[in-house]
């Protein structure tokens, strides 16, 4: 059953002539891992943001979970979301455990107090993820990756069925890549979570994702990792899928292509 | 005890009560110039009804004219509230634009109505700078009923502002009501304002609404321990200036009571200072910091390389 039903999408700037996203459609799998990825400016991080309704479709409709995405983030027990960049908080007065438990605000709604199963789930959450010596610390103590792991225990406290997860890996070398890919996995299996992941990190989004979106204003892929045609990331990206480290249809790939803009395909698996 | 005396002082400090609840939230989210902004709206306000009363002299009353201030400041708090979060501009900037447009209002109408009656408008200088004598009990009793307001309005809002203060879209894409938030909060300025024009001038009242949570947040890393050291500092202030200014008449309240804030605020920027020169002790035992302790899987990230990465 898709848990992020996506129809006939169209989403333009006010200040822009131009679709930013046209004719998106796009199912999400409750359970699956989905990367999205596409070049910078290809409508990524406002998809995400029509996901989370900050934005409202110019055409077509989004339903998460059979609502509409205000409705859905208002629930607050429906979507997490970790940002492309966080703040840093230096001298923000707050602990760790605090912070992991402001994910809670919009669950419990206005002049209510959190409620004690809730604030028990999001204090577990910070030994899950192995910053439970940190509780008491000011969040301006945390390294970034300490930080990182921090706001994605805040986005995980209401318990969301939907973790959006925008660029998690910028600012990561290549060991914290690999260990945040194993923790999220980890993280997926123990709670069940349908996440989608975007990046422009080919590398990183293959290894996470169980079907891969190629965005570019409109949908150009959507299937598994291993399918995902050469010639198309070479068109979009202007490099090659084994300077990546993506394995599939390398053999299918020309690469004296020149770059240009990607031509929408049909997709190939809708989900 | 002389009534008048006693009217100033719960009037100083239910003022600076509501300031030092909202101050934490002003510096943190780097509203430090919306005191200014509000409160010389109310140039605007008394300049509207300086105007009036050239054409209506009935109306030149100073109840009329704090009446136009009261109402000049609230609108101006939405209209910032509204420039800086609907529209493509920064909260600085739409501050500035009220700030000018009123203050140049203002100062238009008192010249117009200077030019007909051949005297000041009424609250011409109180505005500026404040105004203690006269302090009825019913105006005593408002302001301890509005800063009430305001305590029991931030309290009751605290998890839902600390979200806003530290992100106001995750708290939004979070489910938190942070339009609700924001506006509030610039209401609940633009209440507080209004009792600090009448005490300390809209010159001075944004020292009120910026000193006691630097201070805070100064001395302490805790949200409820700096809204408790923000209290504590600006009602010291406050009364520090209500027995200056009982004390040498001289002094007018509002200054006075900046200066001592300007005093407190030294202390616990060299206390600051000399806390962390002092190396820790832990340190001397070859112990790491806290703040270094990293978790057996961290993720190998510093936050300069984020800083670099991803620069806010």
């Amino acid at each position: 059953m898709a848990l992020v039903d996506i129809s006939h999408l169209d989403f333009a700037y006010p200040s822009q002539r131009t679709l930013t996203l046209r004719h998106i459609d796009l199912k999400i799998e409750a359970g699956s891992v989905l990367g999205l990825i596409g070049p910078n400016g290809s409508g990524k991080t406002t998809l995400i943001k029509l996901l989370l309704g900050l934005l409202s479709p110019s055409n077509g409709s989004i339903h998460i979970d059979g609502c509409d995405p205000p409705t859905a983030v208002r629930r607050g027990n429906i979507i997490g979301y970790l940002p492309q960049n966080p703040p840093l908080p230096e001298n923000f007065p707050i602990s760790v455990r605090q912070l992991v438990r402001l994910g809670l605000v919009g669950k419990t709604g206005l002049f209510k107090s959190l409620a004690k199963e809730d604030v028990a789930f999001a204090d577990s959450l910070l030994s899950r993820i192995g910053i439970e010596d940190l509780a008491e610390s000011p969040v301006g103590d945390l390294s970034g990756g300490q930080l990182q792991r921090a706001l994605i225990a805040r986005a995980l406290a209401p318990r969301p069925r939907l973790l959006l997860l925008d660029e998690p890996t910028t600012g990561l070398d290549s060991a914290g890549q690999k260990m945040f890919i194993d923790f999220m996995q980890q993280l997926r299996r123990e709670l069940g979570l349908t996440v989608v992941f975007v990046s422009h990190d080919l590398r990183a989004v293959s290894a996470m994702s169980d079907r891969i979106a190629c965005l570019n204003a409109s949908l150009h892929y959507h299937d598994t990792p291993d399918h995902l045609p050469a010639d198309l990331v070479y068109r979009m990206f202007a490099c090659d899928l084994e300077a990546m480290g993506i394995k599939g249809a390398i053999s299918e790939c020309t690469c004296d292509m020149p770059h240009v803009p990607a031509e929408p395909t049909q997709n190939k698996q809708p989900v | 005890m002389d009534p008048t005396f006693v009217n100033s002082l719960i009037t100083v400090v239910a003022l600076a009560t509501a300031c030092a609840f909202l101050s934490v939230p002003v510096v943190l989210r780097r509203w430090a110039f919306i005191g200014e902004g509000i409160s010389h709206a109310g140039f605007g306000g008394a300049g509207t009804v300086w105007l009036l009363a050239v054409m209506v002299p009935s109306v030149d009353q100073p109840q009329m004219v704090y009446m136009g201030v009261v109402v000049c400041c609230l609108l101006t708090a939405v209209g910032i509230g509204i420039l800086s979060r609907r529209e493509r501009i920064n909260a600085d900037a739409a501050i500035g634009i009220f700030l000018v447009a009123t203050l140049a209002w203002g100062f238009v109408a008192r010249q117009i109505y200077v030019e007909h009656t051949h005297h000041e408008p009424a609250w011409f200088e109180s505005l500026l700078f404040g105004q203690m004598k006269n302090l009825s009990r019913e105006y005593a009793i408002a302001s301890a009923m509005i800063s009430a307001a305001v305590v029991f309005t931030v309290v009751m809002l605290m998890k839902e502002i600390i979200a806003y203060c530290f992100d106001p879209v995750t708290a939004q894409a979070s489910g938190a009501r942070a339009g609700l938030i924001h506006y509030t909060l610039m209401i609940l300025l633009a209440l507080t304002i209004v009792i600090g024009v009448r005490v300390a001038g809209s010159v001075l009242v944004t020292a009120l609404l910026v000193l006691p949570g630097v201070i805070g947040t100064l001395l302490s890393r805790r949200w409820n321990i700096v809204t408790a050291i923000a209290v504590a500092s600006s009602i010291i202030g406050a009364m520090g200036g209500v027995l200056i200014n009982l004390a040498y008449r001289v002094v007018p309240v509002g200054p006075a009571i900046v200066l001592v804030l300007i005093v407190e605020f030294l202390i616990a920027y060299v206390v600051t200072r000399a806390m962390t020169r002092r190396p820790p002790s832990s340190l001397a035992d070859g112990e790491a910091p806290k703040s270094q302790i990293t978790s057996s899987n961290e993720i190998s990230s510093s936050k300069s390389q984020r800083s670099k990465v991803a620069p806010r």
